[in-house]
């Protein structure tokens, strides 16, 4: 009884750190980003003055005549790197679920390319992205891409590619041969058995897959910030309310907030999705 | 019955690796049949079904349905079905959608596709179920979908790959009836693959047997059953299965006689056929059915009885002659004891004769008056 007991305790100690761990930063975030400027470094997690400003400052840096002054000629209202963030992750997103569906159910059902090439395009995510950087930089020039959100796009679409045919590979398996040909058999063509039958079943993982190349689009700096002069995507904005002449906490933190809504809305439409797909294989037995 | 022919495999292999799955198989089923192929696992009868649905290209020889060449069509145009082991129901749609498919990818109109789904949902008694979704259902009435899904598209041919392997007992007897009652009712052609000898045996109105990827005896039920073309066959074919006793036929005056290597079994009591005459001297191995001998007060062996077991309506005598151990069929109401001898008679009318070496059957009934 009292091993029972103290077993629970430690249970609720340990997940109560974690819980600290995690909410800690984000809570000090948004308590930073409705700080003033004068309140920044001061460590409080309840701001005394809250105010908008760092908001202001974000959507339209252009109407602020305060401190901010000195900085707004290099910032731009944070709407334009949202909405070039929400293009590049939702066209790498769609571009590698829709590949990756169909080398998956190649590799699946055909063995093709085979096992060996396919475990050798993880190889490109077992070695660190600055490796890539230099040959990266190279393309996209002699392709005119630099500066170009749709670059980018197609750049995440291959370095996620792998990942959606590994996951969704794993739910394709899962569905028996048997229903796709019940379906040829009742008179549909390959390609009516594949959208009628398979993709119905897998939506779940493609929108597990896809949230998770949709995150990892959205959060990417290091390509961002060496591909992009102008036209920036969120992430590479973000960075850069820490600047030459000064940082300015507050708005990186305000910026970090809305950047961190969209997934959060996002995960939030899909979460019926989510939980399907994560019980896959489970829910089969 | 009508003998036009639905389906001809001529000289059909099949091969993967170095395994030949089918091994120059040829028959013939004909329209309105319910033909059943039997056989152990790995026989090679679900992928002659899968060749002759389409799923499967055969290597060699060639596939007719309805006196045309299909051996190149592929599997959607050969207006054949196919109704699975199991992951028969597409789970995703629920049974009305599940039955509608075939019609919705042939862009039928939704009215007669409504009509379609609702005739076959009466006579498969799914009605009830329609928004039930596919993979609430239990095994048995999945089937059922499955069979409905085949049979709103009208095919010329129904093929089942064991449909009741997984459904458990007390529903898969019902089932079977029922099955042979919507046979009837639509004439439908089906094909029907089973390891199941008892399930052959009841539906089929022929079967073929098969065995390491040929066939090797085609026939009604009733021929199969009491004409069976070898050794195999006689076993795999009947429950309890057929015994066998090994030895020499001989003959001492006049009596047709197996000699044992340790007794001697008096088959018959004269010898009237020539063809029993020439197998005199043969090393053999004689068959029977269990209800095709008696234990009586006198007779031509001996035995003890070892076990007695009651299966359903009868009891079924475990009798021990010498080394050979036989089970004979008697009367429930009988009174036998574990360890009382007996003697035990076998019809000669009813007699297999089977070549030692190879198995095959060499004469069927020993006449004796």
């Amino acid at each position: 009884m009292i091993r029972k007991i103290l077993a629970k305790v430690v249970i609720c100690i340990v997940l109560a750190v974690a819980v600290v761990w995690t909410i800690t930063p984000v809570m000090w975030m948004i308590s930073l980003s409705f700080k003033t400027y004068g309140e920044w470094r001061t460590p409080s997690l309840i701001p005394h003055n809250p105010t908008l400003d760092n908001y202001i400052m974000l959507f339209s840096p252009q109407s602020i005549t305060t401190i901010f002054i000195a900085y707004t000629a290099v910032l731009e209202p944070i709407t334009r790197p949202l909405i070039r963030s929400l293009i590049i992750s939702a066209t790498a997103t769609v571009i590698a679920i829709i590949i990756g569906f169909f080398t998956a159910y190649g590799a699946s059902r055909y063995n093709s390319p085979g096992s060996f090439t396919l475990f050798f395009t993880l190889l490109t995510r077992m070695l660190p992205p600055a490796v890539f950087v230099t040959p990266i930089v190279i393309y996209f020039t002699t392709l005119a891409l630099i500066d170009n959100i749709i670059g980018l796009a197609l750049l995440y679409a291959a370095t996620t590619l792998t990942y959606a045919v590994w996951i969704l590979k794993g739910f394709i398996d899962a569905i028996p041969i048997e229903w796709e040909e019940a379906a040829l058999l009742e008179g549909a063509s390959p390609l009516q058995a594949i959208f009628k039958v398979v993709i119905p079943i897998v939506r779940p993982g493609m929108v597990v897959a896809g949230l998770f190349i949709f995150l990892m689009s959205w959060t990417e700096l290091l390509f961002a910030l060496v591909l992009t002069n102008l036209n920036v995507p969120l992430s590479v904005q973000v960075s850069k309310y820490v600047t030459a002449v000064g940082a300015l906490w507050g708005v990186q933190a305000a910026a970090a907030l809305v950047s961190s809504i969209i997934p959060l809305v996002i995960g939030y439409l899909i979460q019926r999705h989510l939980i399907t797909g994560f019980t896959f294989g489970l829910v089969r037995g | 019955m009508n003998r036009q022919e639905a389906v001809k495999l001529e000289n059909v292999t099949k091969r993967f690796g170095n395994v030949v799955a089918v091994n120059n198989v040829s028959f013939e089923v004909y329209k309105g049949e319910l033909f059943s192929l039997l056989g152990p696992s790995g026989c090679g009868k679900t992928t002659t079904l899968r060749i002759i649905s389409g799923l499967e290209r055969p290597d060699e020889g060639r596939v007719y349905i309805e006196g045309t060449d299909v051996t190149e069509l592929p599997a959607r145009e050969r207006r054949v079905c196919l109704v699975f082991q199991e992951y028969a129901v597409f789970p995703h749609m629920n049974v009305y959608e599940n039955i509608e498919f075939g019609l919705k990818v042939k862009m039928l109109p939704r009215a007669e596709r409504d009509k379609k789904v609702k005739e076959v949902a009466e006579l498969l008694e799914l009605v009830d179920y329609l928004n039930y979704k596919g993979g609430r259902l239990g095994l048995s009435d999945q089937q059922k979908v499955a069979i409905a899904r085949c049979l709103v598209v009208e095919p010329k041919l129904l093929l089942l790959d064991e449909p009741l392997t997984l459904v458990d007992a007390r529903v898969r007897e019902r089932m079977r009836r029922e099955l042979k009652r919507i046979q009837r009712e639509l004439g439908t052609t089906m094909i029907y693959v089973t390891h199941d000898q008892l399930e052959a045996l009841m539906l089929s109105d022929r079967m073929a047997v098969m065995r390491n990827g040929k066939i090797i005896q085609i026939g009604t039920p009733e021929e199969i059953y009491d004409n069976p073309a070898d050794m195999f066959i006689a076993t795999f074919v009947g429950s309890p299965a057929m015994n066998f006793l090994e030895g020499v036929l001989e003959v001492e005056e006049g009596m047709l006689i197996l000699k044992t290597s340790s007794y001697k079994y008096v088959l018959s009591k004269s010898i009237e056929s020539s063809a029993v005459q020439n197998l005199i001297g043969t090393e053999v191995v004689i068959g029977f059915r269990p209800e095709d001998a008696e234990v009586r007060h006198s007779g031509e062996v001996e035995g003890v009885i070892k076990l007695v077991e009651i299966v359903e309506d009868r009891k079924i005598l475990h009798i021990k002659i010498n080394e050979d151990e036989v089970k004979v069929l008697a009367d429930i109401f009988t009174s036998f004891t574990e360890g009382q001898k007996v003697k035990v008679w076998i019809n000669p009318l009813r007699l297999h004769i089977f070549e030692k070496k190879n198995g095959k059957k060499l004469l069927k009934g020993v006449v004796s008056r």
